[in-house]
């Protein structure tokens, strides 16, 4: 077996007596190949595990990125945190303990001392942190106290903690129930009709539900909910302060529906006017980012970004869409 | 507090003591493209098992409980090596172009490979769901010296069919009325040739339909056989939703069993190969 094709290799880490286990992906052909020739000119960018998932993601949309991204000159790092993936170590056994794990910071620690680590063993610039969902979390949490993270992009960053699903809401419960349901049943021979009705069925309690939602969402004002992450939001609001560039990317579907608070809607317009946070919203697609319209939008957002922020050495800083220029929405959702 | 699961459990046969293997990552050729494949080495084993993972869209699901059960046999003295077919995980190859007599191939491959790193030990073939299609496909063709079957399907259409189902299941909640199609249209859209996106794999008409004669190559061993037609042992195994998500996982995120303990499933299944060596099936002789 080789640990190295073409642009990938195989990469082992130690942290703590855990093994750890990544893919590095490597500029093909006119990129410097070994890490004294880059003369630490090369920002590199690290993808975490997005929540649970290994390294690869839904449909090897991380792969793809990773490769799409080495491609325009960022050397690029997938790993699997403990437990996760290939990597060694203990995971919880529920996914909520591992939610809680990951909102209290728990592998902010890790992911600072990899991109530590590689930035020094590659002799990079600096690392860009590409964290999904859960994976957001923990790079918000990292790069507040350390400068070799340069700069985020955040897919789906979520600043709520999660609740055990016993005292989620009687609606909640019945729809994760119904969602079982469905996907254990194939639709066909009229049980497509009664999926359909039992979906318009949730749609209409839904909307009556967010009706009472939003009545209380304005009774609350401005204030943030009481399930709020507020460390995570803290450092949130230090990393604006600070200047530190930042990418927001939200899927179509992730889009809060009617009563639910926008945590992007509120925090983004609050961050210092200095802050230099970006934001895209991506149409038709999920949470997952993998569907073929969300893949290519994270990718051609995330090299328009990271062309306009941190040119990669060699070329010319415009943007890799025929000098088409960045358009984004700045601290505008 | 999180309470944490360990693969360590009592152990369930004399003789095969619990080590601390090395896991090796690397990548097979195999058609053009690169097979990422892992190895639980063991320095010397009682035997080897190849994993055959189930479908694209499961396999990340099932990824967590796939490695700690490949721990647990090599903790146990068998040598396990696990693999992502072609166009899938970290393997290379676009997804959309494969058949399943490409993943046939990795899987013979990948069979090849390991038998030849001690053709002395038996080689156990195991597959789950696809995996286990494939694994019997090959089976039948004669490699391997036993064969376990986690949730075999009777064709690949099955495996395809329920993938597709949990697709239609979030496009309920999570799209409009307008952007959600009921089962049929995306049966249309597959005979009229045209891709279908399922987990973030585009699935092609050809697959669709190659998925139909894709099926078990004899009639479906039942559970109580415990030998293939020319006596090499079998055994199959059903999972239910409490190996989720093993099997069964949700596309939602709800996976509240994200690390569940598996050790009475996996010490079942362990005895049964532990037997199997014991007894002096497959190897050189």
């Amino acid at each position: 077996m080789k640990s190295a094709i073409g642009t990938r290799e195989i990469l082992e880490v130690e942290d703590g007596g855990i093994r750890l286990r990544g893919t590095f992906h490597n500029s093909p052909g006119g990129w410097p190949s070994s890490p004294t020739d880059r003369g630490g000119m090369q920002i590199g960018v690290f993808l975490l595990n997005p929540g649970v998932l290994p390294r690869a993601a839904t449909g090897n949309t991380a792969v793809y990125w990773a490769d799409s991204l080495a491609r325009r000159g960022y050397p690029s790092f997938r790993f699997d945190f403990p437990g996760l993936g290939d990597s060694d170590g203990e995971l919880p056994q529920e996914v909520i303990d591992f939610q809680t794990l990951v909102n209290e910071g728990g592998h902010a620690s890790i992911l600072s001392r990899l991109v530590s680590g590689l930035v020094e063993r590659f002799n990079l610039r600096g690392m860009v942190v590409l964290g999904h969902c859960a994976g957001a979390v923990s790079a918000i949490h990292a790069a507040v106290s350390n400068t070799s993270i340069k700069g985020l992009i955040l897919l789906d960053p979520y600043f709520h903690v999660q609740q055990k699903i016993g005292r989620r809401s009687v609606l909640s419960q019945w729809k994760q129930q119904h969602m079982r349901t469905l996907e254990s049943e194939p639709d066909g021979s009229g049980a497509g009709d009664r999926h359909r009705l039992r979906a318009a069925l949730y749609s209409g309690i839904h909307g009556v539900y967010g009706g009472l939602k939003s009545i209380r969402k304005l009774m609350r004002g401005k204030e943030l909910p009481d399930n709020a992450n507020l460390p995570l939001i803290r450092s949130w609001n230090q990393l604006g302060a600070g200047s530190l560039p930042m990418l927001v990317l939200r899927a179509g579907s992730s889009t809060p529906k009617s009563g639910e608070f926008d945590y992007l809607g509120y925090l983004l317009p609050r961050l210092n006017r200095e802050g230099r946070v970006s934001f895209r919203a991506i149409a038709a697609t999920t949470h997952s980012f993998a569907e073929p319209l969300g893949r290519e939008g994270v990718r051609e957002s995330a090299e328009e970004w990271l062309t306009a922020h941190f040119p990669a050495p060699g070329s010319s800083g415009t943007a890799p869409t025929g000098g088409r220029p960045v358009e984004f929405a700045e601290l505008v959702p | 507090m999180a309470r944490m699961v360990s693969d360590e459990i009592e152990g369930p046969s004399a003789g095969f003591g619990l080590n601390k293997p090395r896991e090796h990552a690397g990548y097979l050729e195999s058609g053009g493209a690169h097979l990422y494949a892992v190895l639980h080495e063991v320095a010397e084993p009682v035997a080897r098992v190849l994993l055959a993972g189930p479908f694209a869209a499961e396999r990340h699901f099932s990824y967590v409980p796939w490695v700690r059960w490949a721990r647990f046999l090599a903790a146990r003295g068998i040598e396990t090596l696990r693999f992502d077919y072609r166009g899938v995980g970290e393997s290379t190859g676009v997804f959309e172009e494969m058949a399943f007599g490409d993943w046939m191939e990795d899987l013979e491959l990948v069979a090849g490979w390991l038998k030849r790193r001690s053709p002395e030990a038996p080689l156990i073939l195991h597959g789950l769901e696809l995996g286990a299609l494939l694994a019997s496909k090959a089976f039948a063709g004669g490699l391997g010296d036993a064969l376990l079957l986690w949730s075999l399907p009777a064709n690949a259409n099955e495996v395809m069919r329920r993938s597709l189902s949990r697709r239609i299941a979030v496009d309920q909640f999570f799209k409009s009325a307008e952007e959600r199609k009921p089962l049929s249209a995306y049966l249309r859209q597959l005979d009229a040739g045209e891709p279908v996106e399922v987990e973030g794999y585009l699935w092609s008409g050809k697959l669709w339909r190659e998925s139909l004669r894709f099926e078990v190559p004899r009639a479906s061993p039942n559970q109580a056989e415990t030998a293939w037609d020319d006596g090499r042992p079998l055994r199959q195994v059903i999972l239910d939703r409490s190996a989720a998500p093993l099997v069964k996982g949700s596309s939602l995120g709800y996976i509240v069993s994200l690390n569940p303990d598996l050790n009475g499933l996996f010490s079942e299944n362990f005895e049964w190969m532990a037997r199997t060596v014991a007894a002096g099936y497959g190897g050189q002789q």
